[in-house]
């Protein structure tokens, strides 16, 4: 590799770095959104109003199975990234089909349980609880919906425009992304559905 | 190719992350659902599996710590998981006095109307 190409090589690693942190820091903030509604969750949980508990509203195998397809999705968003590294097109796209069809499947299960509970006379109107509920999980469920679009957007792009560097930066972007919602889930989880089990 | 920070990842840092963090869950389901443990035994548990996984994740899968010095990623972050603590453990410490100080039981309100009313 000649020096131009080197310092050049250089340059766009430094600026790689500077956006990834950038993203890195809006992903901290968020977390601070997320911070603001698990506060407001957790004082509100006991707030009922006389309706019902989160014990007799959640069925938790269904809820398990949210959680396993989540967790598999962050798995295979980050086997996408390690193809992405190795320019190896066919399989990035199918991983990140696969991560697409497991994030459907969550969202979809999300809103199915968020249909019964409204059509069953529970919406974020009937109690503190289940404001602080529908805001928690919507607010991450709504993350999810960007997510999946910005898959959609972005990786047709590698038809287009193959392992450019821009392409290669969006990609590691949407994976941090995903495995940050992955992890705001551990806590929904554990806090909502398996603390709303005991207390 | 890139070699920038977050694409430190391996095959194994993966699959090593994901199968801890199935582990966990698990766990953290079966003492839930079959009741092994109970009460704030359960609650310790469960916030202690949770950290477990979310430091697995961490490290697994967003590879944290691992960049070059000067850590600005790790430093944002611990900064954040500081102001994380700050607001979801001071509302609920400001909400509980609230709550204890504004609605008295039962007994403090016979109390205080028997000593207004010299009852």
């Amino acid at each position: 590799m000649s020096q131009q190409n080197e310092v050049a090589g250089i340059a766009e690693r430094a600026a790689d770095d500077k956006t990834l942190f950038g993203f890195w820091a809006y992903l901290m903030t968020d977390c601070m959104v997320f911070a603001s509604l698990f506060a407001t969750y957790s004082v509100l949980h006991n707030n009922t109003a006389g309706g019902p508990s989160g014990q007799d509203l959640f069925s938790m195998p269904y809820v398990m199975v949210e959680t396993m397809l989540l967790l598999t999705s962050s798995f295979t968003v980050g086997l996408a990234i390690l193809a992405a590294r190795n320019h190896n097109r066919n399989t990035v796209i199918f991983w990140f089909a696969l991560t697409f069809l497991l994030g459907t499947a969550f969202l979809t299960l999300e809103l199915t349980e968020f249909s019964r509970l409204v059509v069953e006379g529970n919406s974020w109107r009937r109690s503190g609880f289940l404001s602080g509920y529908f805001t928690l999980v919507g607010t991450h469920g709504l993350h999810i919906l960007i997510g999946l679009i910005w898959m959609l957007t972005t990786v047709p792009r590698l038809l287009t425009d193959g392992f450019s560097r821009v392409n290669l930066r969006r990609l590691t972007m949407l994976s941090l992304f995903w495995h940050f919602l992955d992890i705001v889930w551990i806590f929904i989880f554990t806090i909502v559905y398996l603390m709303g089990n005991i207390v | 190719m890139s070699q920038s920070t977050h694409q430190s990842g391996s095959l194994v840092s993966y699959t090593v992350g994901f199968v801890l963090s199935v582990a966990i869950t698990l766990a953290a389901y079966v003492a839930t659902v079959n009741k092994i443990f109970t009460g704030w035994s359960l609650v310790i548990l469960l916030v202690f599996l949770a950290v477990t996984q979310l430091l697995v994740q961490l490290i697994c899968f967003l590879h944290i710590g691992r960049e070059a010095k000067p850590r600005w990623n790790l430093m944002a972050f611990l900064f954040m998981a500081l102001m994380f603590g700050v607001i979801a453990i001071g509302s609920l410490w400001i909400m509980h006095n609230m709550n204890y100080r504004m609605v008295p039981k039962g007994v403090e309100v016979n109390n205080y109307l028997s000593n207004q009313d010299g009852l």
